[in-house]
């Protein structure tokens, strides 16, 4: 038996209609980890025809729904139409109810003859009909498949932008988590697949449950007490993020500034809160809240709901020139419903929602998803950037490893090879060593296609932006 | 002997403490076997972790059949003995709360045993919103900030 892992993926025939259980091999797990690698291997691996669609991989790893911190994480990983790998991570309680139901991914071939859903439900799923939810919004879609299957499932699926080929639609769960690289929300609608509905009762065991929840519960409060990247301010052109709001003392003054946190999180960034007066700006039942950059998180939600990539969406509205709320919702949503303009963003929004980047310093695939896109990553990536030249491989290959194995990959600020490796040994019962998690790191971003780095151990690589 | 003091307007529905709790107890993650729920509403804009009290008049206590639910008196909370138990669900069904649950997957009764006094979720709850103190102590931060508030009408009242 795999411990940490649940040992099984599920492979999903949508052309056929034929659900089939199928081991992970022990020796890429171990290799590869879980999530944006592993299913970059799996894509890698699986011979397609050179005109054939791709297959749409959700793969989750090993620390996804652990105790470890902000281990919420699962990928979505396809190949582009070249053949290049596109990934997208995002976070939420999805990944981790997939692992509770018994798998550790699914794959998708082919695509279905009418609209449909996948409901998994403690090792059983079936392929079920969603003719009725064609051109249904994420939120209207979440709550429509719970009244037909379980009130506690979790949701992951398109809006109309995706079920219509909208070249930057997203896949959305927890409702406003979006995960979005190169058009993986359009692959999904192509496949005529609009959500993936599991719930899970099983969980699953680890090597060494007494060391991990001491270790996680130390990990945590450091996580909490890091300034990771953030200075509480709300930046107008991206969206987010907040502080660690939650580690604060000082009461909310109102009800409003309620941090919010993914599964397992332990900053609470899902959280979206005005720096300068620490009020939450947007509340997920979607109630708007004053000012410009109540606004603008309101206008997130809506073009999320859609299954709108914001910043993609942003970038169309710029460049036709549409002004005014009204008449950029019109827009969005004639975009969504696909007899929209010509919908292209520009260059800016396609880089960074966008493909797999060769560029050094720009961390790869991880685009529109709430936390990797909009701010977070980039502040990251500058802090990378003064790290002296010998480190800065490191960081990336931990960053790359973190995120594989489940966990938001800017945690790799805070913690360090050795702490990682620790964390997968207490989980898997494997005998990680820092260097060995490193290595995965490479392995990973290799398989990524990204340049492969070369430089020797550097185990405490992001220590340059710890203190 | 103390007492678990929930603020639910701090819980972030990061539902550590479910993942604590199972595993802890159960050696595996799994909130569907968790003695604590985080119940969140309004698309998760509100969200509560929910558990067990340990009520001074406890009904599934009084309630057994078995007597197998008593009292640690160390740390005060209400345990279930296993040995004893008879499995006849009344304590769900007198529970205000709702804070026993039936475990399928172990067939037993899942109730809060108060960690023998080291509750795991309120140690991985970073945001303060399960803390276990003194029972004389728990609440002492509310009492302040409604002794806070008293003054400041005081001192309006003055003016």
């Amino acid at each position: 038996m795999m411990l940490g892992w649940r040992g099984q993926l599920l492979r999903v025939s949508l052309s056929g209609g034929t659900i089939k259980k199928e081991p992970l091999e022990r020796e890429s797990a171990r290799a590869y980890l879980g999530g944006l690698g592993l299913g970059a291997r799996l894509n890698a691996v699986e011979a397609t025809a050179p005109d054939a669609e791709s297959n749409l991989i959700f793969m989750t790893g090993p620390l996804t729904g652990s105790l470890a911190p902000n281990g919420g994480r699962y990928t979505l990983i396809a190949k582009d139409p070249v053949g290049n790998i596109i990934a997208a991570s995002i976070a939420g309680n999805w990944g981790a109810e997939l692992k509770f139901a018994g798998y550790d991914g699914l794959i998708f071939e082919g695509s279905a003859s009418e609209l449909s859903y996948l409901w998994i439900t403690d090792g059983a799923a079936e392929l079920r009909s969603a003719t009725h939810l064609h051109g249904k919004t994420v939120a209207e879609t979440t709550e429509l498949i719970r009244l037909e299957t379980d009130e506690k499932a979790q949701v992951s699926c398109v809006g109309p932008a995706g079920e219509n080929g909208v070249s930057f639609a997203v896949v959305v769960s927890d409702y406003a988590s979006a995960a979005g690289a190169a058009g993986i929300g359009a692959l999904m609608g192509r496949k005529n697949l609009k959500a993936v509905v599991v719930r899970g009762t099983q969980g699953f065991r680890v090597a060494q449950p007494t060391n991990l929840l001491e270790l996680s519960a130390k990990l945590r409060r450091r996580v909490a007490a890091a300034p990771i990247a953030l200075q509480g301010c709300v930046l107008y052109e991206t969206v987010l993020m907040a502080d660690a709001l939650a580690a604060d003392d000082r009461a909310p003054a109102t009800d409003i500034a309620r941090p919010r946190g993914c599964l397992g999180c332990a900053s609470a960034f899902s959280s979206l809160v005005d720096g300068t007066t620490g009020t939450q700006l947007l509340r997920l039942s979607g109630e708007k809240q004053p000012g410009r950059v109540g606004e603008r998180l309101a206008q997130y939600r809506r073009f999320t709901d859609l299954g709108l990539d914001f910043l993609a969406m942003k970038s169309v509205l710029s460049s036709l020139g549409v002004k005014g709320e009204d008449e950029e919702t019109a827009v969005a949503c004639r975009t969504a419903f696909g007899d929209g303009p010509s919908a292209t963003p520009s260059q800016d929004a396609q880089a960074s929602s966008g493909r797999v980047q060769q560029n050094e310093y720009a961390p790869t695939e991880r685009s529109a998803c709430l936390v990797g896109d909009y701010a977070v990553i980039p502040r990251l990536a500058n802090c990378f950037r003064c790290e002296s030249a010998h480190t800065r491989g490191g960081s990336q290959r931990l960053m790359a490893a973190l995120e594989s194995a489940g966990l938001c990959p800017f945690v790799a600020a805070v913690l360090d090879a050795e702490t990682s490796a620790a964390l997968l040994q207490a989980t898997t019962g494997i005998a990680f060593s820092p260097e060995e998690v490193l290595l995965a790191g490479e392995r990973i971003l290799e398989s990524l296609g990204a340049r492969g780095v070369s430089q020797p151990s550097a185990a405490h690589a992001v220590s340059a932006i710890r203190g | 002997m103390g007492v678990l003091l929930i603020t639910p307007e701090k819980c972030t529905d990061c539902r550590a403490c479910e993942l604590a709790c199972s595993l802890s107890h159960e050696e595996e993650f799994n909130p569907a076997r968790s003695r604590v729920e985080v119940l969140a509403w309004d698309r998760g804009a509100h969200s509560v972790p929910v558990m067990c009290l340990q009520c001074e008049e406890a009904g599934c206590m009084a309630i057994c059949p078995a007597k197998a639910i008593t009292e640690d008196r160390a740390s005060g909370a209400r345990l279930v003995n296993g040995s004893k138990c008879i499995i006849c669900r009344m304590c769900i069904h007198i529970c205000p709360f709702g804070s026993t649950y039936y475990d399928v997957k172990g067939r037993k009764i899942l109730k809060c045993d108060l960690c023998s006094g080291e509750p795991e979720c309120a140690k991985v709850c970073i945001s303060g919103a399960i803390v276990y103190g003194e029972r004389s102590k728990a609440n002492i931060d509310k009492r302040k900030q409604a002794a806070r508030k008293v003054k400041a009408i005081v001192r309006g009242a003055k003016r």
